[in-house]
């Protein structure tokens, strides 16, 4: 499915993705995490629907509620104490700083799943089989064994139930001695048809020139150079003002106010530019079909 | 000039005294349809990967291959990969990618195409086979059929000049066997390519061939045009040779007393021309109405309105499926692939529990009965015999089995030594079990799942991929054991096998069993689903479905000798 963003060069949107989650775990500011987290949450309501997000929605609410829970307990420091638990100290700036956690992780979590929908296998393999040949082509075969691999065992599985051979019942030993036999089965069968895969890949050609070449091939096209630019100017944009201290906000040792200044806008506008970037693709996407 | 010319080729594998190749000579003219078969281990296997450099086997060789004129070693390794593409027997093991666009483009990326070539020719290739719909799919879920079609289409890619195909159609169904063998005749006929095929059932490739290659023991026996071939082979007066023909021929020889090589039938289309003169002195059969075999009146396996499925949000497999199996009966089930024959044997078995529904043996509830109980009164013959292997050698296998069932199966030894002399087992004792031929496995397989003394066994497909020899035998063993009690029940796409064996067929269709008949009533009245024979002479003899009733319909004498020799 190549629309929305996905339908931009793989190489641009890989490092969308890496740059997000750069940009997550470093600039611990409290309304860009929280404008991140809302821009990916979006954007997986724009890819489908949030059906993938939701299908785990449970998960990360309760880890993220978990961290921002647990930092205050740990965590002792900062200036102002809220109140005493157990004569421990439970302050704000622990509070606002597990918030600030659960932020960041909840946007780097949800931005995997709108990367799994956004960079397939294909383009992975495509993006790292230059880089590494061997290893792109080798995670493509063991791709295809993995499921070959599980029926393979669930049919030796009901054949040696038969014999008395069960992995389901039986004493703790017991079990792990038959699921051996059927491991040992599940490998000498796999090997005698490997010898068929080989024999398929040398009739076809294989290891006869060193260079293989590939099929997969996406081409930078002019939209792409553009998207890429953006990408990078706005992502170095963004590190530029935070490591200048424009639109600082400090939690340790004590939490600076938030305040709406000049500096605090300019870096809101520019974290709106690197955020809002897949989801105009998105949107124009939706655009298009109304 | 010949394309391909074999002279004088002698092949041994290393440390073997006998000859696998014995003075071949064939010469093959561009594009030419090359059928050769033979019984397996006969080295047609070998021959045809004689011809493909990358996969050669190691031994001994002598003669030459003169491939357009030149010895074939002289191609380079591109034109070699390129040149000559081959299509393997199983459809699972040979690809070697993921998705179906990845295993496409993976023959041409090994030798360096550059993409825009690829992607025309992908293009093109998809539409001429289809596969578009499918491009972007997992391997694995395609079925038999269409993995087959994929290979092949991957080696197309190359455009190859010469194709072999190693008994490409003998793990499909029928329906998809024949798809596929349309398929390379397109390719035949319309691209001129050249194609030289193993097989061994050649009902189906017979009408497509040029030349049809007979091999026996390393050596070729018959050559030529489909006609003259089956006229000499009729010749010979040899009953193993004779099954290999189509029953159409054999049914041609049998009615004919003189043979005529041009008046022989390849094709049902042909067969009704010549045949349905022969046919005058008739005797319409109504005869074997009833099943085959005795059936008393209680059942030994019912499965009452049973229900199912794999996964909660699954269609049904199985849906209010009721059957009755009687004993000492030999029921067929067929269907067509994916309608759940074999998990309704596992059913059978009590190796799945169904959602609804109960399955009773001997009137008990089969759940109820205690497991070890259950799996050795009920024996269970999957597909594939490699999952029941354990051991080192064949010895091992059966003795170790017998070992474990001592106290449980009175007199065990007696029924070793019998079932070792049963399937022939005597002389591969020594063997690995894994480098046994299809058909050997199989045997041994069974010999382990009977040595239980089962009161049923339930076999799923046991004919796929054997040659007739070996049917003639498997259904000898099958046939002493119906004798002896025991009922069988089994699955399979052998539409001609279950015609002339089967006590009773049953059709699988839509997660229910839709007929349950005498061979002769369930074949008769398909139009389809049916044998060459039927198809055949169903004008003048609509109960005949097999060169048997055909012959015993027209009173021929030769009628004894036929029924010794077809399986």
């Amino acid at each position: 499915m190549n629309r929305g963003f996905a339908s931009v060069h793989p190489a641009p949107c890989f490092l969308y993705y890496v740059g997000l989650v750069i940009l997550a775990m470093t600039i611990y500011h409290p309304l860009f995490l929280f404008f991140a987290l809302c821009s990916q949450v979006l954007l997986n309501f724009m890819q489908d629907g949030g059906r993938r997000l939701k299908a785990s929605a449970r998960f990360y609410i309760f880890l993220g509620l978990f961290i921002a829970l647990a930092n205050p307990f740990v965590s002792h420091r900062g200036q102002t104490v809220l109140f005493y638990f157990l004569d421990n100290p439970i302050t704000l700036e622990a509070v606002v700083y597990g918030i600030a956690m659960m932020m960041s992780l909840l946007t780097v979590l949800i931005s995997l799943v709108s990367y799994n929908m956004v960079i397939t296998p294909d383009k992975f393999m495509f993006l790292f089989s230059s880089a590494f040949p061997k290893t792109a082509f080798l995670c493509m075969m063991a791709m295809r064994f993995v499921p070959v691999l599980r029926r393979r065992s669930q049919e030796i599985a009901v054949v040696q139930k038969t014999r008395g051979t069960d992995i389901s019942t039986g004493t703790f030993m017991q079990r792990i001695k038959n699921g051996m036999q059927i491991l040992i089965i599940l490998v000498t069968w796999s090997l005698e048809e490997a010898i068929i895969t080989a024999r398929s890949m040398r009739a076809r050609g294989y290891g006869v020139i060193k260079n293989r070449s590939s099929y997969f091939d996406y081409k930078m096209t002019r939209r792409d150079w553009i998207v890429f630019f953006l990408i990078v100017s706005s992502w170095v944009n963004l590190m530029f003002l935070w490591y200048m201290d424009i639109g600082h906000f400090q939690i340790y040792p004590e939490l600076t106010p938030l305040t709406l200044d000049v500096n605090t806008v300019i870096f809101l506008v520019a974290s709106f530019v690197y955020l809002a970037i897949p989801l105009l693709f998105e949107g124009a996407e939706k655009l298009a079909w109304l | 000039m010949a394309l391909i010319d074999i002279q004088n080729l002698n092949f041994a594998y290393p440390h073997s005294t006998e000859k696998t190749l014995k003075d071949i000579n064939i010469s093959v003219e561009a594009g030419e349809f090359v059928v050769i078969c033979g019984p397996s281990g006969c080295g047609k296997t070998t021959l045809i990967s004689q011809l493909k450099r990358e996969i050669r086997p190691e031994g001994e060789l002598s003669g030459r291959i003169l491939y357009r004129g030149l010895p074939i070693d002289c191609l380079s390794k591109q034109e070699a990969a390129a040149e000559i593409g081959m299509v393997f027997q199983d459809p699972e093991n040979q690809i070697v990618l993921d998705t179906v666009i990845h295993e496409l483009a993976f023959a041409m990326e090994n030798l360096g195409y550059d993409i825009l070539a690829m992607k025309k020719r992908i293009g093109e290739m998809c539409s001429f086979f289809g596969l578009e719909k499918m491009l972007h799919k997992p391997v694995n879920e395609l079925s038999g059929g269409e993995k087959q079609i994929l290979s092949l289409a991957s080696v197309l890619l190359l455009q190859p000049k010469v194709l072999l195909l190693d008994e490409p159609t003998s793990q499909l169904d029928p329906i998809a066997s024949k798809e596929f063998l349309q398929m390379v005749h397109r390719l035949n006929r319309e691209l001129s390519m050249t194609v030289i095929m193993t097989e061994h059932r050649l009902e189906d490739v017979f009408p497509l061939a040029d030349k049809v290659i007979f091999m026996q023991e390393g050596e070729i026996k018959h050559m030529g045009d489909p006609k003259s071939v089956s006229f000499s082979m009729l010749a010979s007066k040899d009953a193993s040779v004779y099954n290999y023909l189509p029953s159409v021929v054999r049914m041609y020889s049998y009615l004919k007393g003189e043979i005529e090589s041009s008046e022989i039938p390849v094709d049902v289309r042909e067969a009704k021309k010549t045949i349905c003169d022969l046919i005058v002195e008739t005797q319409l059969i109504n005869g074997s109405d009833s099943p085959r075999s005795k059936v008393s009146e209680k059942p030994i396996i019912k499965l009452t309105e049973v229900c199912f499925r794999y996964e909660k949000d699954q269609p049904d497999v199985l849906n209010r499926l009721s059957l009755e199996v009687f004993p000492g009966e030999f029921l067929a089930i067929l269907g067509g692939n994916g309608a759940g024959k074999s998990t309704l044997l596992q059913v059978m078995a009590g190796l799945k529990k169904p959602q609804r529904g109960k399955v009773y043996f001997k009137g008990q509830d089969m759940l109820r009965i205690k497991d070890e109980d259950r799996y050795l009164q009920i024996g269970y013959l999957a597909q594939n015999p490699m999952l029941y292997f354990i051991h080192d050698t064949v010895e091992e296998e059966i003795y170790r089995r017998a070992e474990i069932l001592k106290d449980k199966v009175d007199n065990i030894d007696e029924l070793l030594e019998e079932y070792i002399d049963l399937f022939g087992l005597g002389p591969l004792l020594k063997r690995h079990p894994y480098d046994l031929s299809g058909g050997e496995k199989q045997k041994l397989a069974m010999a382990t799942v009977l040595l239980s003394r089962p009161k049923v066994l339930l076999l799923d497909e046991p004919t796929k991929g054997l040659d007739p020899t070996f049917k003639v035998s498997f259904k000898g063993a099958l046939d002493k054991l119906i004798k002896r009690g025991t009922t069988i029940v089994m699955v399979s796409h052998d539409i001609e096998f279950v015609a002339a064996n089967a006590g009773s067929c049953a059709l699988l269709f839509n997660g229910e069993i839709t007929t349950k008949d005498s061979p002769v009533n369930f074949f008769s009245e398909n139009y389809f689903y049916t044998t060459a024979v039927n198809r055949t002479v169903r004008e003048k003899l609509p109960k005949a479905i097999t060169v048997e009733d055909v012959i015993k319909a027209c009173k021929r004498e030769s009628y004894i000798w036929a029924r010794s020799v077809s399986c």
